[in-house]
């Protein structure tokens, strides 16, 4: 397996965290193998491991499923104050259209932001159909991380350059967000934990495949 | 590495090749948003829905999204220009805060997202249970979205009387007495007025955009704006005189502007004589309430209440007291009894029907379906008691009573309550008390946001698409201020839909369907739309491309009459002075002094009074971001005190004090409610009371920017009903405030 290989793999793998947890995927964190897929992969991938990412933390943490659905419907559906929308128009100023004369134009917290046009832009000029539910939320995190995987696996490294610089480039904010609400109880810290640990390798991975694509100065 | 399993969503659409394609074009963000930047715009025609105003305007669309909207210069609400409402509200389209599919709550009371599917069918199945066990007048649908019709329908199917309108928490004592008095609800015609009194009623903050503009014109011409307010409201900013009132006792103005326009022979005889069915009952009922009596309640000197009455009488027909809107006419135990003496006071001046004056609205003569007749279930009689003899039998049944629907479910009279943009844990008084709504065996919400009411209460919640990705059949642009000729507008889809949410006939369709019920919707809004338009014989593709149309007939002053006989609709054809479905009842049919039901008494207690923002619509708009940086800016959720009652308290400008109510039921303990308010304060408010916006104190966790914002008028307040009307009668509330946090 090529290293862009491995990568796709494993953003494909890391995407998987961002769809409502079902029993499968449970019993596969709960088995280990997801732990192990991922480290496996980021290691094939070139990535390694970051200094500070537990290699087996997400079985560890893991808590029971329907804790770990209650966290995903009321954190990333958005059913709760405490939420944070793994979705990149959220993150991100609404439009740098000048032209634009909506109150909310230079704001952040929104839809169907400029990020969100652009990436059902790419995933149309790549043929990709966008399942109904995200229709309008093209630049949820689970299609951007396939969206990568078929990027490092099919096309040219500046493409992935500039879709990683500039369509994963929020996490960091995402990340804050996760990382500031208030959990319910020891299950949902746990299942906050799961989540911030899988931000945690996708960013390093990200910085890592930023260093190996970017032209030298 | 064992297998993992994988779920994928994105699939290669038929016929194309990812992975062979060009790079794209615009691969880069950068050169995509240059792009993006030149795309074309369009104009799509809808109207607002930031307030009940509705004002026609133009979303502009480009690259998919909302660009900008802009008001229709045709539209006589606003003659081409929004309020900040209406931008607000636009961008929520786009707030993160909206539901974005069906919910259900579960047994361990947490929402979860289901298909449109699964709700039809279980919603179906809990409600044909309901029906078929406690008949379907166990069934309200409360509403404040208007649709009615679609409702209608749904309620005569299953044999429900009980359509819920929101009017018992706004203004039901003026519908209810000008249709009784009048039969209508005339407008007041600014532009050709030489003399304006508005009392209760605040233009500058429940903005309609038109109306400021010809009130700001008035001013600049010299025409003259009297203010009644016991706040300097945005109004009272631009009349020329502004004059506080104790609150709570406008009727004794009225009554004692009516006395003087009486006594000094001031009043329009002719019309008077011609027009008004019980003038001698009502003179004989109030010939001693002089203005000095007047004056000794209301705090405004009997000079002044004698100046308005001459200045009225001097300039009529062209002057007008203005009807009156949500300020007055809910709020007080005498709330009906001020809209009664506010038809008599503009009676007097023969002003009905007059330029100048009071004018009906200008309103097509839209046509609309007609539905097959079908054989429907008996009904019975009205659940909430409106309309019903020995409970509410003056109460207009059309509109309803919605604050006290806890007690009908205690009572065991309600099982199911859908609300259809109806949120009455925040808008109706005492949220603890409403939140009892959750007891009903069924409760569907069909909201576009996360409302208080759709948190706590509902067991089902059905999103319906937000009104910029919906089209809606013609409806009539009329009312509130006079405008010669009828005009029509529509709301056509600026935008695809965003979530999985649907149109409201969609939403009723699905769960007929589910009920078994055949084919109860057969038709679809373009429908509508073409028999709407018939008797107008106007094209529906102009009417979909221009939004906003004026008819070319214009609405022609003078009294209606008939065979020469005054013809106003009323049971005597005239303006009728004396209701006699009040003393049918018991009551007087005529309005006289009716003190309020409280009175401050102690230095820390203040009647609680409250007011629209200029920029909020009530709590409908307190979760909108835009909007929120406004009440930020201008410290928005802040109560008003007077200074001279700040300094007996302690309490300066800014400081943070405990707001502190008793609520109290028959037969219960009393509970104190407590809320901490910061204060701002002020010489231009009326030292008795205390005054709150009326758009803050958001309690539901899911909006998130409006979450513990402010209180709320509302969270003081009991759940009463006020017999003859209906109202809720929150402004009948004292506070004790004390500097402090509690």
């Amino acid at each position: 397996m090529s290293e862009n290989e491995a990568a796709a793999e494993l953003f494909l793998q890391l995407a998987e965290f961002w769809r409502p947890p079902d029993s499968v995927f449970w019993q596969e964190i709960a088995a280990g193998s997801v732990d192990e897929a991922i480290a496996n992969l980021s290691t094939q991938a070139g990535y390694g491991a970051a200094n500070d990412i537990s290699r087996e933390i997400c079985r560890e943490l893991l808590p029971p499923l329907s804790a770990l659905q209650y966290f995903f419907v009321r954190c990333f559906i958005g059913i709760g104050k405490q939420s944070a929308l793994p979705v990149e128009s959220v993150y991100k100023k609404w439009t740098d259209d000048p032209t634009a004369r909506l109150p909310i134009a230079g704001s952040t917290g929104y839809l169907m932001g400029d990020a969100a046009l652009h990436a059902r832009y790419l995933l149309d000029h790549y043929g990709f159909t966008i399942p109904p539910d995200y229709q309008m939320m093209p630049d949820h995190l689970s299609l951007l991380l396939e969206l990568a995987a078929f990027l490092l696996r099919h096309r040219s490294d500046e493409e992935c350059r500039l879709f990683f610089s500039q369509h994963l480039d929020w996490l960091g904010h995402f990340v804050d967000a996760l990382a500031t609400m208030d959990t319910e109880g020891d299950n949902d810290w746990k299942a906050r934990q799961v989540y911030l640990w899988n931000l945690s390798i996708l960013q390093h991975s990200i910085d890592k495949h930023l260093q190996r694509v970017s032209v030298p100065l | 590495m064992r297998n993992i399993s994988r779920r994928t969503f994105l699939q290669i659409a038929a016929g194309t090749a990812a992975a062979g394609t060009a790079i794209p074009k615009l691969m880069d963000m950068k050169a995509f948003s240059a792009a993006m930047a030149d795309a074309p715009v369009t104009k799509v025609p809808t109207y607002c829905n930031g307030c009940s105003t509705g004002c026609p305007m133009f979303a502009y669309v480009k690259n998919g999204r909302l660009w900008k909207v802009e008001g229709h210069p045709v539209a006589m609400k606003n003659y081409g220009t929004l309020c900040a409402r209406a931008h607000g509200v636009a961008t929520d389209l786009y707030n993160k805060d909206r539901v974005r599919q069906p919910m259900k709550r579960g047994a361990d009371g947490k929402f979860q997202p289901i298909s449109w599917d699964q709700a039809f069918q279980e919603i179906a199945e809990k409600l044909t249970g309901i029906i078929d066990k406690h008949t379907g007048n166990s069934v309200v649908w409360m509403a404040h979205g208007g649709k009615e019709s679609y409702a209608s329908l749904f309620l005569d199917e299953i044999g429900s009387s009980n359509y819920i309108t929101h009017y018992s928490t706004c203004f039901t004592s003026k519908t209810n007495a000008w249709d009784k008095m009048a039969a209508n609800q005339l407008t007041i015609d600014i532009r050709r007025a030489k003399y304006m009194l508005f009392a209760g009623r605040n233009y500058g903050g429940a903005i309609i955009p038109a109306a400021m503009k010809q009130l700001t014109a008035a001013k600049e011409q010299g025409r003259k704006i009297v203010v009644v307010d016991p706040r300097l409201c945005e109004l009272a900013k631009i009349a020329d005189e502004w004059i506080p009132i104790r609150p709570g006792t406008d009727l004794a103005l009225f009554l004692g502007i009516a006395h003087t326009l009486v006594s000094e022979n001031l009043y329009n005889k002719t019309f008077v004589q011609k027009y008004v069915f019980g003038f001698d009952e009502f003179w004989n009922a109030n010939k001693d309430f002089t203005a000095e009596k007047a004056a000794a309640i209301c705090d405004i000197p009997a000079a002044k209440i004698r100046e308005i009455a001459r200045d009225l009488a001097k300039n009529a027909p062209a002057a007008f007291l203005d009807p009156g809107y949500h300020g007055l006419h809910n709020h007080y135990v005498s709330s009906t009894q001020i809209a009664q003496a506010n038809v008599i006071v503009n009676a007097l001046l023969g002003n009905f029907y007059q330029q100048g004056g009071l004018m009906p609205s200008a309103r097509p003569a839209l046509g609309s379906l007609k539905p097959a007749k079908r054989l429907q279930p008996e009904k019975g009689p009205r659940i909430d008691g409106a309309g019903v003899p020995n409970e509410y039998p003056t109460v207009e049944p059309g509109r309803g009573i919605a604050q006290h629907m806890p007690d009908r479910i205690a009572q065991g009279k309600v099982k199911a309550i859908f609300m259809y943009h109806f949120n009455p844990l925040r808008t109706a008084p005492d949220p603890e008390y409403q939140k009892n709504i959750a007891k009903a065996d069924l409760v569907v919400t069909i909201p576009v946001d996360w409302n208080e009411s759709s948190y706590y209460t509902a067991h089902y919640i059905l999103p319906e698409h937000y009104f910029l990705e919906r089209m809606e059949p013609p409806k009539p642009v009329s009312g509130n201020i006079s405008h010669d000729f009828p005009q029509i507008a529509m709301r056509m889809p600026a935008v695809k839909p965003l979530h999985d949410t649907k149109p409201l006939l969609e939403i009723l369709k699905g769960l007929t369907k589910a009920m078994k019920i055949d084919d109860l919707y057969p038709f679809t809004v373009d429908d509508e739309i073409s028999a709407a338009l018939a008797p107008l014989g106007i094209d529906a593709n102009r009417l979909k491309s221009e939004g906003c149309i004026e008819l070319p007939t214009p609405i022609k002053p003078g009294f209606p009459e008939k065979d020469g006989k005054p013809a106003c609709g009323t049971f005597t054809g005239k303006i009728e002075f004396t209701i006699g479905a009040f003393k049918l009842h018991g009551r007087p049919g005529v309005p006289t002094w009716i003190p309020p039901l409280v009175a401050p008494k102690g230095d820390d207690e203040f009647r609680l009074i409250h007011g629209k923002q200029p920029w909020h619509s009530h709590s409908q708009t307190n979760n909108t971001p835009y909007l929120l940086a406004m009440t930020k800016s201008y410290h928005g959720t802040w109560m008003w005190m007077n200074r001279q009652r700040a300094d007996k308290l302690g309490i300066r400008n800014g400081d943070t004090a405990t707001v502190e109510s008793r609520i109290e039921y028959p037969g219960q303990p009393a509970r104190i409610v407590r809320k901490n308010m910061q204060v701002k304060v002020t010489e231009m408010l009326y030292p008795e009371c205390v005054w709150i916006p009326s758009a803050h104190g958001c309690f539901s966790p899911n909006m998130t920017y409006g979450f513990g914002q402010g209180a709320n008028y509302n969270d003081f307040a009991p759940s009463r009903v006020e017999p003859l009307s209906g109202g809720c009668m929150v402004q009948e509330v004292i506070v004790k405030v004390r500097k402090g946090a509690s």
